[in-house]
């Protein structure tokens, strides 16, 4: 099951519900908000949801990986609304038989989430400035292939 | 002419000024549409970098779109 909350988000009832005798393994993922971003210190930061198909994209990132996987259990909840530095923003757990699939389920779960469930962050920072953050903006330093002159 | 109801996330919303709002347009597919948006919004984003949605389902920038659905206009996602 994928969830949203407008809420901190409670671990322990997440992991409970994986909760299983027939698992060996059980593997978590938290992404937790953290105080810089490129240089700059992040003061606070606001999730956006497109609420409709985030609840099913995330529901099928779910289904692939229980499928791909093997998984015995999943569940995932991505935090909306506002955060400050040192809260959960997202978490992440599976449980399986055997280890190897725990530990490639989770890292497969939130590739996928931050990929392709419809989730914005907006950053604001400790100089007052605040920016939506593009994962696809390249912040490095060199000219890339298009914008370079064709070498003869 | 078809009236749709464009949704708009994260920094396009910032841009329009708006979340949502009735748009009138003879245009058949969702690439010429975000053409028509992005100049009357002026979007800085290309449309290879943003994703449609039609009716709270992903689609192609090439599907046509009927009179009365609900389109959605979205940037990079960055949940997470």
């Amino acid at each position: 099951m994928f969830t949203l909350s407008h809420k901190a988000i409670a671990v322990e009832p997440l992991r409970q519900s994986l909760l299983r005798l027939d698992a060996g393994g059980f593997c978590s993922f938290e992404g937790w908000v953290r105080n810089h971003h490129l240089g700059r210190g992040v003061e606070r930061l606001e999730y956006e949801a497109y609420a409709k198909l985030a609840l099913t994209q995330g529901a099928a990132v779910l289904d692939a990986a229980q499928e791909q996987f093997d998984l015995l259990g999943v569940r995932a909840e991505h935090r909306i609304g506002e955060l400050v530095p040192g809260e959960l923003a997202v978490w992440v757990g599976v449980c399986s038989v055997h280890r190897d699939q725990a530990f490639e389920a989770c890292r497969f779960i939130i590739d996928e989430i931050k990929a392709t469930v419809p989730i914005w962050k907006h950053e604001f920072y400790t100089d007052r400035s605040n920016e939506w953050v593009d994962p696809t903006a390249c912040h490095c330093d060199h000219r890339h292939v298009a914008e370079t002159e064709v070498q003869t | 002419m078809k009236s749709v109801t464009m949704l708009y996330f994260a920094q396009l919303s910032a841009q329009a000024g708006c979340a949502e709002e009735r748009w009138e347009t003879d245009v058949s597919s969702l690439q010429e549409l975000f053409a028509e948006l992005k100049q009357q919004h002026t979007w800085t984003l290309s449309l290879n970098k943003v994703r449609f949605a039609r009716n709270d389902a992903f689609c192609a920038a090439d599907e046509s779109f009927d009179d009365g659905d609900v389109l959605a206009i979205m940037p990079p996602m960055s949940g997470g």
